[in-house]
């Protein structure tokens, strides 16, 4: 017996699909519908995007019949289906509406697809037709792949370094070149990004609206998002930085770019959720058309698990492993000047922007007691009881922003650096003196 | 095939089906296009089938070329109903055309219906491939085996315009105007 399970290539909205429904007479109706999306092993959504005969066919009859292809192999299918209801908002219509999106710029129809709503199906029979069928060859097993790729994360190393194992992996084990790691910031409701693969610039520190784009959305709903079809030929300040949730302005001083392709055509986007609690998102993306499928969104899903629950055991004050490291530090002839905003405590190095809000009031502490007292060695818990950092007291989601004032500073490479020095406890390296301002 | 010229007589048309749907409907089929059928199935739930062809697509008489194992539930179901729908969609443009109908009977294919549809399908397959669907997917999707096909012939009743949108589901008469 076929499953739905067996059959989800079809369900990617490459080819279109064909149903059929009747109306209370018996009079049949036919027509091409753009998505046909797999929710479960026994169902299926619909995108309801106006009401038009077959809605009012299926509201009237509740039973509709459709005929899926896939695109790679050209095997055909007819659903029997049975209607159960309409989900307007949610997980599933979000995903959903991301695809949509994708299907439309394809289709060179972004002005009239809108999603109104998913309509649930129960898939009451699959019957396979006969079709000239095409041999398909997968490049590498997504499951195979992923079990390699979360082997990565059982190493005791720190965060950041960790990071960047991982998403080489990803492109070493799954092919995947381009890749980004953003934690969430909940009292910002912002996105950073900690660690990147494959691009000309980290963009460490970029940060992405929760809600916005496929990276928001997907943190936003705790759902996977995947998009297979990216316009390429929308300009680069527009669609494409839209969806990737980057389209309010980042502001003239706090300007980090965005790292991402110019035209990717897929691209997706997977929550980091340890203990149901979405803390980032794990983004992937590929200038190639209908990259990532159901089965690659499962496989990076399980990695992306494994990856939330590693990042959570780091967090953990007392299990985080030592890791003495040999300190390099840029030494510098000149003082270094430091410029802070009390306002929102953006931080400036030398004129260059260094990083904001609550990381930036953690990097002010730590320089202005150094220069005061030349102190170096802090610990985590010191700075969860300063009340001056207003972090919140339920989740403070100190490590994340540890993990980004580190990686900010790594990647300036100048004469201040943060280094981990033991459980819970880190050094703060300065070569030279610190001038310090406060605006 | 008949002439898109070719005079309609008023008396014998239904209000739907204009002049107008004739045109459309041959000018995609010659530039390749989707075909697809609906029916109401043996067990009186509708069924989604796809044609090879649309071999005469007249005011009073319209013939389609199917393939008999790709569908023969619905077949059996178009002997008991003979009630059926029929979209034709143009690939680059998305431009889609519903008829409805009434009184189909199964066929033998003929000669010409089968020139026909071997070269409406050879356009699609074209269509296929410049909408980026791959040469041997295009390919493989507009194979078609000439002993395998039957026409159903049916009288349409009503033309509807199916073009993606919110008019979609109009009487192709107001759609026109």
């Amino acid at each position: 017996m076929t499953t739905l399970d067996q059959i989800r290539n079809c369900l990617e909205g490459v080819v279109p699909a064909f149903l059929a429904t009747s109306d209370g007479e018996g009079m049949p109706n036919v027509s091409e519908i753009s998505q046909v999306h797999y929710v479960d092993p026994g169902h299926v959504a619909l995108s309801y995007q106006f009401f038009n005969k077959t809605r009012r066919n299926v509201l009237a009859t509740r039973v509709a019949s459709v005929i899926v292809v896939d695109p790679d192999s050209n095997a055909q299918y007819r659903l029997e289906l049975d209607f159960e209801e309409t989900q307007t908002g949610g997980p599933l219509f979000e995903a959903m509406r991301a695809k949509l999106a994708g299907i439309a710029s394809h289709t060179h129809m972004e002005s009239v697809f809108r999603l109104l709503g998913s309509d649930i199906y129960e898939v009451r029979a699959i019957e396979p037709l006969p079709s000239r069928r095409l041999e398909v060859l997968r490049p590498c097993n997504p499951l195979s792949a992923a079990r390699r790729v979360a082997a990565e994360l059982t190493t005791p190393e720190e965060v950041g370094p960790l990071l960047d194992r991982f998403l080489a992996a990803l492109e070493r084990q799954m092919g995947i070149g381009h890749s980004m790691v953003l934690m969430l910031d909940p009292e910002t409701g912002r996105l950073f990004t900690v660690a990147s693969h494959g691009y000309p610039s980290t963009g460490i520190g970029f940060d992405v609206g929760l809600g916005q784009g496929v990276i928001g959305v997907a943190a936003a709903e705790g759902v996977p998002i995947r998009i297979g079809h990216l316009a390429a030929d929308y300009s680069y300040g527009e669609a494409v930085r839209s969806a990737a949730g980057i389209d309010s302005p980042a502001g003239p001083v706090t300007g980090i770019s965005y790292p991402g392709l110019e035209a990717p055509l897929s691209q997706i986007a997977l929550p980091l959720r340890p203990l149901g609690e979405t803390v980032g998102v794990l983004f992937a993306e590929s200038p190639q058309r209908n990259r990532f499928g159901y089965d690659d969104e499962d496989a990076l899903q399980l990695v992306a698990q494994s990856l939330g629950m590693r990042l959570l055991l780091g967090r953990q004050d007392g299990r985080e492993p030592a890791a003495p490291q040999s300190i390099e530090t840029a030494s510098s002839a000149a003082p270094l000047r430091l410029r802070h905003y009390r306002f929102d405590d953006t931080v400036f190095i030398d004129d260059a922007y260094l990083i904001k809000g609550v990381a930036g009031a953690i990097f002010w502490k730590l320089a202005t007691e150094h220069a005061a007292t030349g102190r170096t060695e802090f610990c985590n818990r010191e700075l969860r009881l300063d009340a001056t950092l207003r972090l919140p007291a339920h989740f403070d989601n100190l490590e994340s922003r540890l993990l980004l004032l580190q990686r900010r500073l790594a990647e300036r490479g100048g004469g201040i650096q943060i280094h981990r020095s033991g459980r819970g406890r880190f050094r703060f390296d300065v070569a030279g003196d610190l001038t310090l301002e406060e605006l | 095939m008949p002439s898109a010229q070719a005079p309609a007589d008023p008396a014998e048309t239904e209000p739907g089906l204009l002049p107008e749907a004739q045109t459309l409907v041959e000018a995609f089929c010659q530039h390749g296009a989707s075909i697809i059928i609906g029916v109401i199935g043996l067990s009186g739930r509708p069924l989604a089938g796809v044609a090879l062809g649309c071999t005469e697509f007249g005011p009073h008489k319209i013939r389609v070329l199917l393939s008999r194992p790709l569908n023969s539930e619905l077949l059996h179901g178009l002997m008991r109903n003979s009630r059926i729908a029929l979209t034709v969609s143009e690939v680059p443009t998305h431009r889609s055309i519903q008829i409805k109908g009434e009184g189909a009977v199964l066929l033998a294919a003929q000669a010409e219906d089968l020139q026909i549809a071997k070269r409406q399908l050879r356009a699609f397959r074209d269509q296929l491939i410049d909408a980026e669907y791959g040469e041997a997917f295009a390919t493989a999707y507009c194979r078609f085996d000439p002993a395998e096909a039957v026409a159903v012939e049916f009288i349409p009743r009503a033309a509807f315009t199916q073009t993606p949108g919110p008019k979609a589901g109009e009487r192709l008469q107001e759609s026109v105007r």
